[in-house]
């Protein structure tokens, strides 16, 4: 069979052809809609656009699957009628579902980052280790689909494919995630999506499980006892590769901000945000000073601010929010300020299952009094949201905000 | 002698031999379900791992992706025994489909139904297996589009259901996110599950099967 044979062959017997649209459709969710609120932010448009995996992961390994064990078309039948190295049959089968999801993905990967170039905003180079840790997990779902089309038929290999697949994707693994690491869909997350060795690892175990899997299908006559001998070893592989690194080590590897500029308060930002380092410290600042001739010295407030605050974020260090149109206009809106001056994160009670409403309660007040003192909020609207402040002077309303500041600090909860 | 075996006497055993040869000659697919539902029993109440590294996002439960897995073997259980056979047969098979349907879904369903009381918590098994007579509905209408559609189209709405279109709303002064995809969410009722499956079965028995 020529080559140009081979390849017409392929592609009028794959379903790989029937899994582009899906995962087209999929990826198009996950871009298209974030495009149309652009913001010039990276890693929020990244994440978004890397919500259509689980479904290309699972797409994956169902039409390898299918391909594979298909009677007329697959693993036996290639071998059987066009007999050629085993590792030509085996790429043969693995390459069009691989490419059916890999394309889309790279296709919406690249809109994303074209996306962010053109809004003036900065790619991230570090952003290469996900993309290979998700290249990744579709090799490895393609490839325990050809192995499943070499010990069972389809429709049967196409179920087992998704089956183990399903099994790998929600298997937990130490610190409570899935083996397969995925960001999250909140804000710019860029902390999350940044831990290389949580992502180093996913990338190494599932290279070495796709290869363990595509071992015993190299030699012509793959039995079945060698094939599960493949599955074996790469279920082992994958484990080892979860324990590897401890839970603790994946928390205390989740980068902090690096890039930083101190002048009276200290704001850190991600590498491809460092255009907002001196108009947010400005606008913190002015923030600040007007608190202060108000009644709330500096000192209530934290002195240190990070981008994409967090569980880990130690005590007393605010989160430094970023506004939908920061990164573009370069500047922090009031929203943003507020919420950057009052949010303590450094509170374990603000990941509870419940919402902490005294601490919020207290959160609210100094936001409200610094819409107050900031003209955004007038007096009147203040009184109606915080009563208890009805008939008091301004000095003692900046006492009990003092007050409130000082418990947001102990996180008091009560 | 083959009008007389096509007398409306002799087609009320026909149609119940048709679930004999489903069943007969797929032993393994019927085991493999049987074991699914004792994991789908087993799993009741327990959670899996997110999809999503975002701590709004409750941990989905482990019924989800095993209710999937029932509906997939529900799905190739019930397929044509001959591909292609039915749909050149001169004869109307309807009412052989829908005895098929009910005895497998109703039978299997029911077998597990009966254990639920053995569980901890009997509402929690009762919800499992709802749902997943949920997906096994949406696996049958999808068949309709022939086996590929009716084996994917459950792991694709429940997957993507898991991994975008989150939004989130405040409910009692509660921070509430929902998934988009309606079956995924926690609070979907009892009956609606139930009627989409009766929905799968009914459309599923109607419509000739296409095959693969």
């Amino acid at each position: 069979m020529s080559r140009g044979s081979r390849a017409r062959y392929l592609l009028g017997t794959s379903r790989a052809t029937l899994a582009v649209v899906p995962m087209l459709v999929a990826v198009g969710y996950a871009v298209l809609p974030s495009l149309t609120l652009w913001r010039g932010d990276w890693w929020w448009g990244f994440n978004h656009a890397l919500q259509a995996v689980p479904v290309g992961v699972v797409l994956t390994a169902f039409v390898a699957g299918w391909d594979a064990g298909a009677p007329g078309s697959g693993h036996r039948a290639l071998r059987d009628r066009a007999p050629v190295a085993g590792w030509r049959t085996h790429a043969t089968l693995l390459l069009p579902p691989f490419a059916a999801a890999a394309v889309p993905y790279l296709l919406g990967v690249l809109v994303v980052a074209v996306a962010t170039v053109t809004s003036d905003g900065v790619v991230d180079p570090t952003a290469g280790l996900v993309v290979l840790a998700h290249l990744s997990m579709f090799a490895l779902a393609a490839t325990v689909g050809v192995a499943a089309g070499g010990v069972v038929s389809s429709p049967y290999a196409a179920v087992a494919a998704t089956a183990v697949l399903g099994a790998l994707l929600f298997w937990s693994v130490p610190g409570g995630w899935s083996l397969f690491a995925f960001p999250g869909t909140a804000g710019p997350a860029v902390e999350q999506a940044a831990m290389s060795s949580r992502y180093g690892v996913t990338v190494l175990g599932l290279l070495l499980a796709a290869v363990c899997l595509t071992a015993p299908a190299l030699p012509l006559a793959a039995r079945r006892v060698t094939v599960a001998g493949g599955v074996a070893a790469a279920v082992g592989a994958l484990w080892v590769s979860s324990l590897v690194v401890s839970p603790d080590l994946y928390v205390s590897s989740g980068e902090r901000p690096t890039r930083c500029r101190t002048s009276s308060i200290t704001v850190c930002v991600y590498p491809g945000y460092d255009r907002l380092l001196r108009p947010a410290a400005d606008s913190l600042e002015r923030a600040l000073d007007v608190a202060a001739t108000h009644g709330v010295p500096r000192a209530n407030f934290p002195a240190r601010y990070e981008q994409g605050g967090n569980l880990r974020s130690p005590e007393g260090v605010g989160e430094l929010v970023v506004g939908t149109r920061s990164l573009r206009d370069r500047t922090l809106d009031a929203d943003a300020v507020v919420q950057s001056l009052t949010t303590p994160l450094w509170c374990a009670e603000m990941f509870a299952n419940l919402p902490p409403l005294p601490l919020l309660g207290r959160r609210d007040l100094v936001a409200d009094w610094l819409y107050l003192i900031g003209g955004a909020l007038p007096q009147e609207e203040f009184l109606v949201w915080h009563p208890e402040q009805q008939g008091r002077r301004p000095d003692q309303v900046a006492a009990a905000v003092r007050t409130a500041l000082a418990e947001i600090r102990t996180c008091t909860n009560t | 002698m083959h009008q007389h075996l096509t007398t409306r006497r002799s087609r009320v055993p026909e149609t119940f031999r048709v679930v004999g040869f489903h069943l007969r000659l797929r032993p393994w697919t019927a085991l493999c379900l049987a074991g699914c539902l004792a994991v789908l029993l087993l799993s009741a109440g327990h959670t899996v791992p997110s999809l999503q590294d975002d701590v709004r996002v409750p941990r989905p439960r482990a019924s989800l992706p095993v209710g999937c897995a029932v509906a997939s073997l529900v799905v190739l259980l019930v397929r044509p025994v001959l591909d292609g056979a039915e749909r050149l047969a001169a004869r109307d098979l309807r009412a052989a489909r829908l005895v098929l349907l009910v005895v497998v879904v109703g039978g299997a369903g029911g077998a597990a139904g009966a254990l639920t009381p053995l569980l901890a918590v009997p509402a929690v098994g009762v919800r499992c297996l709802t749902l997943a007579g949920a997906l096994v509905g949406i696996g049958l209408v999808a068949g309709v589009a022939g086996l590929f559609w009716g084996l994917a189209v459950p792991w694709l709405y429940v997957l993507s259901g898991l991994a975008f279109g989150y939004g989130s709303t405040m409910e009692h002064g509660t921070l509430t996110v929902r998934p988009w995809a309606w079956l995924v969410a926690e609070q979907v009722p009892a009956g609606a599950e139930l009627a989409v499956l009766a929905g799968g079965v009914l459309v599923a028995a109607a419509v000739r099967p296409r095959g693969t």
